[in-house]
């Protein structure tokens, strides 16, 4: 890719990274101008990385009620599923993809060659993984001193939670974000689940990338980042680590926030539709009343001032919502928005393409491959006035470009790359302990 | 730690109030650059908002400010008279990068947009952070943490009875900054390759639409078939809901001292018989047809129930989690300051502030070499204006008579 102008051309990544969190920051680090060269095994398939299951049915893709496995096109898993799913393809854009048994000892080697070639190695599995191909920071760095190296499991490369393996949505609650979030009464363990924790170690691991880059074009050196996803989560839970400390306590609060009242989520016109307004100041207060109309239940000093509606906001919620009942969503938004009240509509995702201001910024652009079709995929969450981000081609199959790596990067000779072949290194399919495609 | 901090000899401004902004000064900040919050001579609104650390709120007690603006020097500074501005001048001149969160087009009415900062300083980085972002049909509307989940990720985070519910505190707020850090990260590394600064745009709103919790993975399976994240209608009794993983234990189950999360996929089938270690749990998952019965998916359920009921939280994830099964604690945020992993790589530390005391926060939020220190705690209002000012060229005449204007 010559030319593109952006801060991280030239700059090789390998990225043997597997879920969301790990493959969020090299989707970040590729949209950069970093070449991204994902090493994946095609003897072991890690679930959730290419599709929830390697093969499921036709009618299992079409029962399913998560996305993340009915997420094929047109519902069809098709010859090759792990090419086709959403769960692989919302992030693959960019990137290339090789195959590598690094458990075999000339995968392993083969891996270090690569590495020998190339700037960063982003990874995000539990320690013991690499531990026992003994792959360590020691052992690549000892390859190429002036490699990054970025390891992100939950629990960090030290400590009794070490090893510890799971999804975003279970391990939040170990670090306490399932305790604010839900109705009052709601139990942290039933409390709607969430995976923020990927999306917030895949920022950060990107702003780690960056700055250890940066060093190193001063100095030269590398670096190992030590990213614990679950430390990461506890940045953004700090203010509840602190009071939770001092023994202040606190609870889930629904969609109120202590700051702002009334606020919520309002039924409106129409099936399982609704409007989020956060009324933040008096001011705001009587702008809104405006808009209602200036009912005769929102004049006098009740809900004048803030702690008034605060004490009476269960009172308040019921008035709103017999307001907002009879309104379109996108009516209340604007209305609100004009009188310079936050709101919005809860979006989904049919909403979110037909969106103008996602429009505007030209959020949703085509891709086309031979796996997939023609699809508008979401785009960069970054803009600036810097070169144009990378949007070069659509999610690789596995394997694509096995060549392109291991004989131009890598440099393999003829002889060299027919005995990958025959190790079984090189695969367009997962294979089952045989070797035949799953 | 040896060698120079990580970001050493970077100095960044903060005209950045709430979370995200200073969230991504934060990062700056921790891992050694020189961050200045330039605050209004009102105060970061976050300083009025809680938890509080005293029982009656203090601008120096809110907990969310003092997290957010640890390791930062404070000035007060009103960037929209003419003499704030001059100052506001001398300082864009002294910097790196710049991170702000006014509404879009303040800094251009108070003549201090990027063409004028890049006049002042030619390889700046200047990071707006704001709801929508610079330009298109909503730049001025205004946002709130429900307003940001209600954009992305509330379609498909729902209470019992169907309705749509935030993620809670302020973590659509935080990834913005996150995010926001990343790209200025970028942009300063851009910046110093070319010697021409870049404009980081950064929204709450392609935060949450572009980021990796669900949002982005349902926008494709929708392009691809249509289906939206929307769930299916509730039932109306409140049940614990199980994912639909047949009989393999999923979900919440109680232990002594509380609940812990399970998943368990088919290939983890053996992690979980080898740390539960029952002869009959193993033999009914060697059996295919009792397994198929609900009478054998029952039993399944209620082995697995009574192990976890005879055992601590602690206990029951140290040893599923030996085996590799996942099995993790639900624990309240108040119970890290006494989590043995979590002190033990100084996810959480103490510290001390001058008003709030003895402190527990959080400690960094990655490991690298001559990364991350706690330096000092999060500044009192203008806490640092003589310093910086004088830092400036200001003499104590000059600092005096801005003083008596009220300019700082």
């Amino acid at each position: 890719m010559p030319g593109t102008g952006l801060p991280l051309e030239g700059v090789r990544v390998v990225d043997i990274t597997v879920a969301w969190s790990g493959p969020f920051t090299t989707m970040l680090l590729a949209d950069l101008g970093a070449e991204v060269v994902r090493v994946e095994n095609p003897w072991a398939f890690p679930s959730s990385t290419r599709g929830v299951y390697p093969r499921p049915t036709p009618e299992a893709v079409a029962a399913a009620t998560s996305l993340n496995m009915s997420g094929y096109p047109d519902l069809n898993p098709g010859e090759r599923p792990w090419n086709r799913s959403a769960v692989f393809n919302w992030h693959g854009r960019n990137k290339r993809s090789a195959t590598l048994d690094i458990r075999k000892p000339s995968g392993r080697e083969l891996l270090l060659r690569l590495l020998e070639q190339s700037d960063v190695l982003v990874e995000n599995n539990p320690p013991k993984l690499l531990d026992a191909l003994d792959l360590g920071y020691e052992q690549m760095s000892g390859r190429n001193p002036n490699l990054v190296v970025l390891r992100m499991p939950a629990g960090g490369l030290t400590g009794p939670y070490r090893d510890f393996v799971g999804f975003g949505g279970n391990f939040e609650g170990l670090v306490g974000l399932r305790s604010f979030r839900g109705y009052p009464t709601t139990s942290p363990e039933n409390a709607p689940g969430s995976l923020h924790m990927d999306t917030a170690a895949g920022a950060t691991g990107t702003f780690a990338v960056l700055a250890a880059l940066r060093r190193r074009l001063r100095t030269g050196q590398g670096a190992l980042i030590d990213l614990s996803q679950l430390e990461n989560l506890v940045q953004q839970t700090g203010e509840f680590v602190m009071a939770g400390a001092r023994g202040v306590t606190f609870g889930p609060t629904g969609n109120q926030d202590g700051r702002h009242a009334p606020q919520g989520v309002y039924p409106c016109a129409g099936e399982d539709r609704w409007v989020a307004i956060s009324v933040g100041s008096d001011d705001e207060w009587r702008a809104l009343k405006r808009l209602m109309g200036d009912p005769a239940w929102a004049e006098g000093s009740t809900f004048s001032a803030a702690p008034g509606r605060m004490a009476a906001h269960d009172q308040l919620d019921q008035r709103m919502a017999a307001w907002t009942r009879g309104l379109d969503r996108y009516d209340v938004f604007h209305l609100c928005q004009g009188a310079g009240i936050a709101a919005a509509p809860v979006l989904d995702e049919a909403d979110m393409y037909a969106d103008p201001q996602l429009a505007h910024i030209g959020f949703f652009r085509p891709l086309e491959s031979p796996h997939t079709g023609r699809h508008s995929y979401p785009a960069h969450p970054l803009r600036w006035s810097g070169p144009p981000l990378r949007w070069d081609w659509a999610a690789p199959g596995l394997g694509d470009d096995n060549e392109y790596v291991f004989r131009q990067v890598v440099g393999l000779t003829e002889d060299e790359y027919e005995q990958l072949v025959a190790e079984g290194h090189l695969s367009q399919d997962y294979l089952d302990r045989e070797g035949n495609p799953l | 730690m040896t060698g120079v901090a990580l970001l050493d000899g970077v100095r960044v401004l903060e005209f950045a109030t709430g979370v995200a902004g200073p969230y991504a000064g934060k990062l700056f900040a921790g891992y050694g650059a020189d961050v200045i919050k330039i605050e209004p001579p009102e105060g970061d609104e976050a300083r009025q908002w809680g938890p509080f650390l005293t029982p009656t709120p203090d601008p120096d007690t809110s907990a969310l400010f003092l997290h957010l603006n640890s390791n930062k020097r404070s000035i007060t500074l009103d960037p929209g008279c003419n003499s704030g501005r001059a100052l506001a001048e001398r300082l864009i001149s002294s910097a790196d990068v710049v991170i702000e969160s006014y509404r879009p087009g303040t800094l251009e009415a108070w003549s201090l947009g990027f063409e004028k900062m890049k006049a002042l300083n030619r390889s700046i980085t200047l990071t707006s952070v704001t709801p929508f972002g610079q330009d298109g049909p909503y730049r001025d509307y205004r946002g709130s943490e429900v307003v940001y989940w209600a954009l992305a990720g509330m379609n498909f985070t729902r209470e019992w009875d169907g309705r749509p519910v935030s993620l809670g505190g302020n973590l659509a707020q935080y990834q913005a900054g996150n995010l926001a850090a990343a790209a200025t990260m970028a942009a300063l590394i851009q910046a110093e390759a070319t010697g021409e600064g870049v404009h980081v745009d950064a929204s709450h709103l392609l935060a949450q639409v572009g980021s990796a919790s669900g949002a982005m993975t349902y926008l494709v399976a929708h392009a691809y078939n249509g289906r939206t994240s929307a769930p299916p209608r509730p039932s109306p009794e409140r049940t614990p809901t199980r994912p639909p993983f047949g009989p393999l234990p999923n979900g919440t189950f109680r232990c002594v001292d509380g609940a812990v999360m399970v998943s368990t996929l088919g290939p983890w089938v053996p992690r979980m018989l080898r740390a539960i270690g029952d002869a009959e749990l193993s033999a009914i998952f060697g059996d295919a047809l009792r397994l198929a019965e609900p009478a054998g998916a029952e039993r399944v359920n209620e082995i697995a129930s009574a192990w976890f009921a005879s055992r601590s939280r602690a206990d029951a994830m140290a040893q599923a989690q030996a085996e590799g099964w996942p099995v993790t604690a639900v624990q309240s945020p108040s119970e890290l300051a006494g989590d043995v992993h979590f002190l033990e790589r100084g996810a959480v530390i103490e510290s001390e502030h001058p008003v709030a005391g003895r402190l527990f926060q959080p400690g960094p939020p990655f490991h690298i070499e001559a990364g991350w220190s706690d330096r000092h705690p999060a500044p009192r209002l203008g806490e640092h204006n003589a310093e910086i000012f004088m830092e400036l060229g200001l003499t104590v005449a000059e600092l005096s008579a801005y003083q008596d204007e009220r300019v700082i």
